[in-house]
Formats: C-alpha cells, sequence, structure tokens
C-alpha cells in the first residue's frame, strides 16, 4: 500500500485524518475480499445444500407433511407427540449410554496404537494398512460380518466361549448385549481413521520438547502428561465434538445388525427419526426429533468448547 | 538422540564401577527389546482384529448358502464353489456399479479437498467481518443427521432444470451435494490453526499476496492433514448408502453399495451371494489403496521429517 | 507452539518432491480418466437399442415409463424383463424397471413420489398404500376412467372380491391387488418320524405337543420356528392367530384399537409360551427368519412357519431331507390364512397416466401373471390367473390360500399398527414384559397414534 520511497513515507504523515481512515478501510476491504474469495467456493455447495434443507427441515418439524403433500402447520404439536413416546426417551437414553461407551472405548484404543506407531516406525505402514481396512467397509457388510461373529451356532465369539467351556450367548437377543455389539462394531470400524488422526497430531509435535522434557528428567508418563496432553489440546477438542455429533448420529448398524431390537433396546435417535419418516410416513414427527438431535448434540459441543476450548492463556 | 547403552559402556573400561555399569547396560537393552516386542505384539493383535472379520467372510463367499448353518459348524467349505461370483458379474450391473462409486467417490474427494482447504485456511488465518458467526454455521450443520437432510435434498434436486443437466440419475446431481462437508472444513481449520502465526506474518511482511503464502508455504504443511481428509472423504462417500439410493432411480446408474443391498430379495437371501459381492466391494478399494500407498508413507514421513 | 517458529519447515527432501509430483501425476490421471470413462459408458449405455418391428402404431409409441419393484428373486430383473416383452413389443412403450431393495423401500418411495418425476408404476404392500395414498401421491383407481371403465368391467368382474374389498379406505382405491401371499407351515417328516409324532398338527394345543416332543428328540433340533422380531415382520405371522379367536387388532370402523382384548392376548400368549414355556422354539435373536429357514433347511427345524415363496426355493434347491406342507394350525375351531395383499400403483403425478395404466393392465393379466406368480409362489387375485401351472404343490397352496383367506384392513395407520403390535409380541417373547403389560402398552400407543 505504501509506495516505498522515502519522499511518499514522509508525505503519509501528513494525510488527513479522514483519508486515513478511508485507505485503512479500503484496506480491510480488500483483505476481507480476498479472504472471501477463499470461501466462496465452499459456501456456494453449503450454503445451497446444507443450510437450506436444514432450515427446511427445521420448518419442517413445526408442519405435518409437507414432502409428499402440502404443510399443514400444527405448531407444537408434533414437539407434544414425540414427547409422550416411551420409545423415543428409550432412544436418547439407548444414544446416549452408546456414545460414552464407544467413544471412551474409541479413544482410549486409538490413542495407544497411535503411540506405538508413533515410536516404533518400522513396519508401521502394513498396520496402518490393516487398521484402515474396517473403514472400506459398508454398512451392509459390516451388519453381514457381524451377524456371522454373533451367530450363535457358529459365531466366532461363541466358538471361542465354547472352546473355553462357557455357555453359549444369544447375544442379539439380549439388550444389553446387543447393544455392546454395536458399540464394539462401529469402534472397529473406526479405530483406523481415529488412529491415523492421533497419529498425525502426535507427529505435529516437534520433538525438541519432549527430548527436552526426557533430558530434565521426566519419565514417560510424565513426558505424555505434561507435554503431549496439552499440545494435543486443539486436536482433542476436534476430536471429541466430532466423535460427539458422529456417535450420537448412529444409525447404519443399528440398521443393518438389530433394526432397533431386541424389544427397542437398540433404537437409536437417528433409527427413531428414520422409522418415523420413512415407514411410518410421520413427517412431522421425525423431524421434530431430529431438530431434538440437533439441540442435544449442540448443548454436548457447547460443553467440549467450553471444557476443552481456548485456555490457551493459561497455557503461554 | 544418543544411545543411553553406548555412552555407559564406554565409560565401563575406564570406571571402577565397570561390571555394574555393564549390568545396567544390558538390563537396559533387554527392557528395550521387552518393550518393542510387547508394543509390536499389541499392534499385531489388533492388525488381527481388523482384518480377521474380512477372512471370516471369505468362507461362505465360496459356498451355497444353505451349508451354513449344518450342525456341528464347519468353517472351512469342503467344496470351493465359485458359482456366486459368477453370479455377480454375469447377472447384475456390478462393473457399471464400480465404475459409478468410483467416479462419484473419486469427484467429491478431490472437489472437497480443495474447497475445504481454502475455506480452512481462510478461518484459521484471515480476517473478516462475520468470521466467528459464520464458522459456528459450519459446526452447527454438522449436527444434522444426512437422514434428516436427503428428503429435501432429493426434491431440490429433482426439480433442477434439464439443461443444468444435474438432476436426478446424473452425476453432478449425486456428486454435489456430498461436496459442502462442514466437517473437512473444521479439521482443516484445526490443523492450520496449529502451524505457527510467525511463518505467515513473515512472508505477509514480505510483500507476498495471500494466494502465494498459501500455495507456497501452508500448503506443503498440510500434507498429513490433507491425506487424512482424502483418505476419510474417499472411504466415507465410498461405504456412502442413503443419498446414492435416492438420487438414483435406474440400475444403470447405481453405486455398489445401493447395487448390492438391492441382491437382497425379499424372501431369498443368498447369503452366499451377499458374502461374494461384499467380498468384492472391498477389492477395487483395496487396490487403490495398495497403489496410492507409497504416497502415503511419503505424506506421514514428511511430518516425521520436519522434526 | 509459536515461539518455535524459527525452526525451517520450508526445505522439504527431494525423495518428498518427487513423491509429491508422482502422486500429482497419478491423481491427475485417474481424475481426468475416471470422469472420462464414465462419461464414455455412460453414453454407450444409453444408446437406444435398435429394435426392429412391425405392428400397428399404437398411441403410446416411445412413450418410457419408469417401473419400481422390490424384489422378490434375485433373479426378477431377468424374470421381469423376459415377462415385458410382449408388452412393449405390442404397445411400443418402453419399460424402464428399478429394483428397489426391501429394507429401504420406504425411504426410495417417500423421497421419489416427493419429486417431480415419481415411478409411473410401483408395487406397493397394503401396509404402505394408503398410508402413500391418503397424501395424494397415488392415482385413485376405483374411478370410470380406470378400473371402472366399461372396457375393463368383464376384466374387473374376475377380481376376488374380498381383495378388492379389503383394499379400499373410505371408497377409495389407491392400488390395484395382484397378489395374495399366506402362511404355510412346512415341516420335516423325517424328524417327525424320529420323534415319534405320527400325526401332523391341526390345532395349536397339538402344535405345542408335537413341536415339544421334536425338540427332545436330538441334539440342536427344534421343535418350531417362526419369525418373532417385529424387524422380521412378526406380526404378519401372528394375525391369523388372532383372527382364528375371532378377534383383530383394530376396530371395523378403524376408529379404536383393540390390543387388549381376550383374542389377542390369547394369541400372543400361545406363542409367547411356545418359547417361555414349552421351549420349543429358540429364544428371541438367536435366529432370526433367516436363520430359521437355514435351521430348517439343515434338518435342525420340525416345522417352519414361513411363506409359500420358500417352496419354490426348497424344491429347486433340494432338501436332504423328506418335507411337505400345510396350512398354519387353527385355534377355537377356525383355521384362516392371513396376509397383506400386493398391489400395482400409479402415481397421480405421472406424464402419461394412460399409458401406466395400460402398464398396470398388463401386469394383472394371465399373460404377465400366470408366470410371475407361479415362478415366486404367489396365489392369484384373479379367477382367470392360473399360477400353478398343474403343479399339484402350488395348487395346493393356492387352495389353501384362497380357502380361507383373510386381509389385513387397509387404513393410513396401519403400517404404525402393526408395527405396535409386533414391538409387542417382541417383548413378550424376550421375556422382559408378561403378555398383559405388554398388550397394555400396546392398547396405550395405538390409540394415541390412532388420535394424532
Amino acid at each position: 500500500m505504501t509506495s516505498g520511497t522515502t519522499e511518499g513515507a514522509w508525505d503519509e504523515l501528513t494525510l488527513s485524518e479522514a483519508d486515513y481512515r478511508r485507505a485503512g478501510a479500503r484496506y480491510r476491504q480488500r483483505r476481507s475480499f480476498r479472504a472471501y474469495l477463499f470461501v466462496l467456493p465452499y459456501f456456494l455447495p453449503f450454503l445451497a445444500f446444507l443450510v437450506v434443507p436444514t432450515f427446511w427441515s427445521i420448518w419442517l418439524s413445526f408442519n405435518q407433511g409437507g414432502l409428499l403433500d402440502s404443510a399443514k402447520y400444527v405448531g407444537l404439536g408434533n414437539w407434544r407427540a414425540i414427547s409422550s413416546d416411551t420409545e423415543l426417551t428409550g432412544a436418547v437414553k439407548n444414544t446416549a449410554v452408546y456414545a460414552v461407551e464407544a467413544i471412551l472405548l474409541v479413544f482410549t484404543l486409538a490413542l495407544l496404537l497411535a503411540l506405538l506407531l508413533n515410536r516404533y516406525r518400522t513396519g508401521s505402514n502394513f498396520f496402518k494398512l490393516a487398521l484402515y481396512i474396517p473403514l472400506l467397509a459398508p454398512a451392509v457388510l459390516v451388519g453381514l460380518i457381524w451377524q456371522f461373529l454373533t451367530n450363535f451356532d457358529f459365531g466366532f465369539i461363541n466358538l471361542v466361549l465354547q472352546a473355553l467351556g462357557f455357555d453359549r450367548l444369544n447375544i442379539l437377543g439380549s439388550g444389553t448385549l446387543a447393544l455392546g455389539t454395536i458399540v464394539l462394531a462401529e469402534v472397529w470400524r473406526g479405530l483406523g481413521f481415529w488412529t491415523l488422526y492421533f497419529l498425525a497430531s502426535l507427529q505435529n509435535i516437534p520433538e525438541e520438547l519432549l527430548d527436552a522434557a526426557r533430558v530434565d528428567g521426566a519419565r514417560g508418563f510424565q513426558r505424555f502428561r505434561r507435554v503431549t496432553i496439552p499440545l494435543l489440546r486443539p486436536m482433542l477438542l476436534f476430536a471429541v465434538v466430532i466423535a460427539i455429533i458422529a456417535n450420537f448420529q448412529v444409525f447404519d448398524t443399528v440398521y443393518v445388525l438389530t433394526q432397533g431390537g431386541p424389544a427397542e433396546s437398540t433404537s437409536t435417535l437417528v433409527w427413531f427419526i428414520w422409522k418415523r419418516m420413512f415407514q411410518f410416513q410421520e413427517t412431522g414427527q421425525a423431524y421434530a426429533a431430529a431438530v431434538l438431535l440437533l439441540l442435544i448434540i449442540l448443548g454436548l459441543t457447547a460443553t467440549s468448547f467450553w471444557l476443552l476450548g481456548a485456555r490457551r492463556r493459561r497455557e503461554a | 538422540m544418543a544411545d543411553p547403552g553406548l555412552t555407559v559402556e564406554a565409560a565401563a573400561d575406564t570406571s571402577p564401577h565397570a561390571s555394574e555399569y555393564s549390568r545396567a547396560a544390558r538390563r537396559n537393552r533387554f527392557f528395550r527389546l521387552g518393550k518393542g516386542l510387547a508394543a509390536y505384539i499389541v499392534l499385531a493383535v489388533f492388525a488381527v482384529i481388523a482384518i480377521g472379520p474380512f477372512l471370516y467372510l471369505l468362507s461362505p463367499s465360496f459356498r451355497k448358502s444353505y451349508e451354513l448353518f449344518s450342525y456341528p459348524p464347519q468353517w472351512i467349505p469342503k467344496t470351493f464353489y465359485t458359482g456366486n461370483f459368477a453370479t455377480i458379474l454375469h447377472e447384475t450391473s456390478y462393473l457399471r456399479w464400480g465404475l459409478n462409486t468410483a467416479i462419484f467417490t473419486v469427484s467429491v474427494t478431490l472437489i472437497t479437498l480443495v474447497i475445504d482447504t481454502l475455506a480452512g485456511y481462510a478461518f484459521a488465518r484471515l480476517r473478516f467481518p462475520g468470521k466467528t458467526v459464520l464458522f459456528a454455521l459450519v459446526l452447527a450443520t454438522l449436527m444434522i443427521p444426512t437422514a434428516v437432510l436427503i428428503a429435501p435434498l432429493y426434491i431440490m434436486i429433482s426439480h433442477l432444470p434439464g439443461w443444468t443437466h444435474s438432476g436426478v440419475n446424473t452425476f453432478p446431481g449425486m456428486i454435489l451435494p456430498m461436496v459442502a462437508s462442514p466437517l473437512g472444513v473444521f479439521m482443516m481449520r484445526q490443523f492450520i490453526s496449529t502451524l505457527p502465526e510467525a511463518l505467515v506474518e513473515a512472508a505477509r511482511l514480505d510483500g507476498a499476496s495471500e494466494w502465494q503464502i498459501f500455495r507456497k508455504i501452508v500448503l506443503p504443511l498440510m500434507k498429513p492433514a490433507i491425506v487424512v481428509l482424502g483418505i476419510f472423504t474417499f472411504m466415507f462417500q465410498w461405504v456412502n448408502f442413503l443419498w446414492p439410493l435416492v438420487i438414483t432411480t435406474t440400475d444403470d446408474m447405481k453405486t455398489l453399495t445401493v447395487g448390492v443391498a438391492s441382491l437382497q430379495g425379499q424372501f431369498v437371501t443368498n447369503w452366499g451371494v451377499i458374502s461374494a459381492a461384499a467380498v468384492m466391494t472391498m477389492v477395487p478399494v483395496i487396490i487403490i489403496f495398495l497403489v496410492f500407498q507409497r504416497w502415503f508413507v511419503q505424506a506421514s514421513m514428511a511430518g516425521a521429517l520436519k522434526q | 507452539m509459536d515461539d518455535l517458529g524459527d525452526r525451517s519447515r520450508e526445505t522439504l527432501p527431494e525423495s518428498n518432491a518427487i513423491g509429491r509430483r508422482d502422486f500429482l501425476r497419478k491423481a491427475a490421471v485417474g481424475a481426468v480418466s475416471l470422469p472420462v470413462a464414465g462419461a464414455l459408458v455412460g453414453s454407450a449405455a444409453a444408446r437406444p437399442s435398435i429394435r426392429v418391428r412391425d405392428r400397428a402404431r399404437s398411441q403410446f409409441e416411445g412413450v418410457t415409463l419408469q417401473f419400481a419393484k422390490a424384489p422378490f428373486g434375485t433373479d426378477e430383473k431377468d424374470v421381469i424383463a423376459a415377462l415385458l416383452k410382449p408388452f412393449e413389443a405390442k404397445t411400443g412403450i418402453t419399460v424402464r424397471h428399478t429394483i428397489v431393495p426391501w429394507n429401504v423401500e420406504g425411504a426410495a418411495y417417500a423421497t421419489n413420489y416427493a419429486g417431480p418425476n415419481p415411478y409411473d408404476v410401483s408395487y406397493q404392500t397394503s401396509t404402505d398404500l394408503t398410508g402413500l395414498g391418503t397424501k395424494g401421491v397415488l392415482e385413485v383407481l376405483n374411478t370410470t376412467q380406470w378400473l371402472n371403465s366399461p372396457a375393463y368391467l368383464s376384466t374387473r368382474a374376475k377380481f376376488i372380491p374380498n381383495t378388492i374389498k379389503k383394499s379400499t379406505f373410505q371408497g377409495k382405491l389407491y392400488g390395484l391387488p395382484c397378489i395374495i401371499g399366506g402362511t404355510v407351515m412346512f415341516y420335516n417328516k423325517d424328524l417327525l418320524a424320529k420323534a415319534g409324532v405320527t400325526s401332523v398338527p391341526t390345532t395349536a394345543a397339538q402344535l405345542a405337543v408335537a413341536a415339544t416332543k421334536c425338540t427332545d428328540s436330538g441334539a440342536g433340533v427344534w421343535g418350531f420356528n417362526v419369525p418373532m422380531t417385529d424387524k422380521d415382520f412378526t406380526w404378519y405371522f401372528h394375525y391369523c392367530n388372532i383372527h382364528n379367536r375371532g378377534g383383530d387388532i383394530i376396530s371395523k370402523d378403524q376408529n379404536r384399537v383393540t390390543f387388549a382384548t381376550a383374542p389377542v392376548i390369547a394369541a400372543t400368549q400361545a406363542s409367547v409360551d411356545l418359547i417361555l414355556k414349552q421351549k420349543a422354539q429358540p429364544p428371541v435373536g438367536q435366529y432370526d427368519r433367516e436363520g430359521g429357514v437355514a435351521l430348517f433347511k439343515g434338518g435342525r427345524l420340525a416345522f417352519l412357519q414361513d411363506e409359500p415363496l420358500r417352496l419354490a426355493v426348497f424344491r429347486k434347491e433340494g432338501l436332504p431331507f423328506k418335507w411337505d406342507f400345510v396350512d398354519p394350525v387353527g385355534a377355537a375351531g377356525r383355521r384362516t390364512i392371513f396376509s397383506t395383499t400386493g398391489h400395482w400403483v400409479m402415481a397421480s403425478k405421472g406424464a402419461n397416466k394412460a399409458a401406466a395404466w395400460e402398464l398396470t393392465k398388463y401386469l394383472s393379466s394371465p399373460a404377465f401373471a400366470n408366470e410371475f406368480g407361479s415362478h415366486y409362489g404367489w396365489a392369484p387375485v384373479r379367477s382367470d390367473v392360473n399360477t400353478s401351472k398343474g403343479d399339484p404343490q402350488v395348487k395346493r397352496v393356492n387352495a389353501y390360500v384362497l380357502k380361507g383367506w383373510d386381509g389385513l384392513p387397509t387404513g393410513p395407520k396401519m403400517a404404525q399398527l402393526t408395527s405396535v403390535y409386533g414391538q409387542a409380541i417382541e417383548a413378550a417373547a424376550t421375556g422382559s414384559k408378561s403378555v398383559q403389560a405388554a398388550m397394555a402398552k400396546a392398547q396405550a400407543d395405538g390409540t394415541r397414534i390412532l388420535k394424532s
């Protein structure tokens, strides 16, 4: 913006305040314009294909119908209908239990594996490849695999139990075991992604810091707690938020494996929404439940940001 | 990093505590070997857990389906029956489905990578009015389950005029709605914000334009993140079921997941055929994987080398 | 992290630069070639096949109809293509047939009918028919334009009256009935002989005894199985038990649900007892519907209650034991067959409804239905359609079905109510609720659903 010659530089000092402000405004406009150019390619499809349908969905939650036929405004009618539906309260509970179990399990395992892969680099590509493979499996396949694994007659789990002398388990016939199967299936599926993610985050941490700590006498776990974890914080925040959002929306595995059974013990929120919308044609109630899901996730995400977010000032 | 074992041994010869030092060195080496072995055992266990179930599926794909429930259960088939694979290749549009899926997945991944990185950089390092509001909006849309958006999206796409070539049963119609992934923007923003500001500031002071900074400085450093996002998007879209299901009404536009699902008859679930189809669904991806494996290795090494 | 910026990260080693170029090359090749290949293949596939026909030009020359159906079998695409050829040749209409998977047909149809270009003709079961119909997306068929037109009256008379009656809701018929399913009970003659069961049971009480005997006769052998989970449509198989005891789950005027009535409770209790009391049926979850069929095929199940469609499969694959089938056991002196009907429906927003009606008529006619019905074991809804082709077993199935057939009353909430019943059966059968408690909950849920 400045001309760069000495005469120009001295001239600038004699700019009036108004000129100065205008120049500043022009600079900021140019800067913002460039920034908008960066975000534009994303925002066009985003607005068209995410924002518009989202607001449409929210509006639909206050109506009956609206997709196949014309919408009929019912205000809070849908909300009242679903609040008295025991399947919904059950679904909220099941989803919460599932999410807690799944997130704790997958994060622990992924962090452990990432630490190992970070430390022992030889042959790590083979392990990375192996862990990626479940990610490639479509839901139909995951359902098939776990149906086979939990099968009463020839499922691997029951074969092992028999070999160890225990009774066989009717896994998909028991509420807690069925939910546990969903947890295991989703953890098995997501482990590769989270391991890769934590590995990339660990590799982001400069080795010198850890070396310095080691030289200062810090042992392995102390190094992990005092150096690694704080530096991982922004990545951890992302991980927790994404994990909450993804796991509260668990659907694929429920759909192919249990369809909410047995006796609605694996009915999750999105499964409830799906049934209402596509099996019963109750679109209003389905969208009301969807908005409820959105509010729940919003609340949990805000809590995560508050707990794990901007504490940089304390650290620096 | 200096190897403590060596220094100890170097000192061992001259020190009065020579024997203690060499014993300590041996214990040290033994511990490290032990830890290494334990680590590899753990990794191997998880690798088996990850791949094992797929090998489990190989067996039914080589049998006729009613053999599965014999008692006591036999896992190794007595005769290898390749009819299931033949059925899939001859009686279904499997190859066409594979091609559709490849086009769909690759296109979505490439477009997503480009626009997400650009937007992520803007959110992380550029200043413009409305930044926080827009980012909050991006995050908020992450929390809507896709199942809910499918119906409105379909209605929108199906009403697009013909000259756009982006209606139902077209590739653009299938690809474009999947491109705006809030997850990608979020991830890129987080990664970019861990890069040191000093680097970018220095370049700015030197008069580099934003685009040059982005291309020459930020982008090379983003490799691990781009790899992660690329893999994730690719996987996610490969197994995407709901959206391709509703946006394709003709058999020749279906993707693999949708096509394989249509193999399940109402009453005759031919488990042999389904297992074979599932196995075949994984093969193309594994091949692509192995082809690009070298690049994955180098990208991870880039992350390691910068240390 | 900021004060570490003095570490230079800008010099990347040579090998990395080569790697990047290498990847970019591969990616560029892939990104360009795949869409190009796709476009080439796509345009090749879209090229219409040239057929030479010599026939009179029909008014529907060049019309394309979209036809969607969830498949009865894995070969349905070819079966339908072959059966539609004469129709396409005669009328000049091109029919594009899409397979819609069963497990997602609700979603697929709900979205498709919401758009401006819905499937012209599709197949709907009586549970979904009225739900879609009352939303206005299905063409009402019992009008003088279609079903009641003078030209079609003689054909209309050939329909089994009960099928049309049960498919009409508030005076409107949203789909043309095309098939009746039914339920039969397959049984393993060898296992019965081994267990000392001399006569095939005809009542629920006899079944309980016979099944228990068979279960005790061998390791890993079960006496009876019928789908017991909502996801396997258990309500469908239990409905006839209610009918046999003179009841229903909804009142005749469809204003009240009747879950908490004696017939429903008695019917469900008998079924639950087979699992929990007599232990002649596997616990819920051990074998789903397909698992039960596979059990039978593997010779480990004495009595299998399922749809007649299995007949074709058993005969094609051949079972390693002697077997046969009867209609399901009765109770309280009655023995009915219950099922839903399948319908051919037309989209009300269809571009060419006259052409769609031609297709619908053809699908209903003997030219299509004889072969289609016999291939998949369906009983016909028209007196001029013969699906048995002389086959004695199929004739027997049809006789069972037509003799004692009772159909699900159609209504916009039936999909939900049958699911409520299914959930209640599931809850009672897993033992987590008593039958009374499960039916009480169903009554409460059903009442709420009817009100909404």
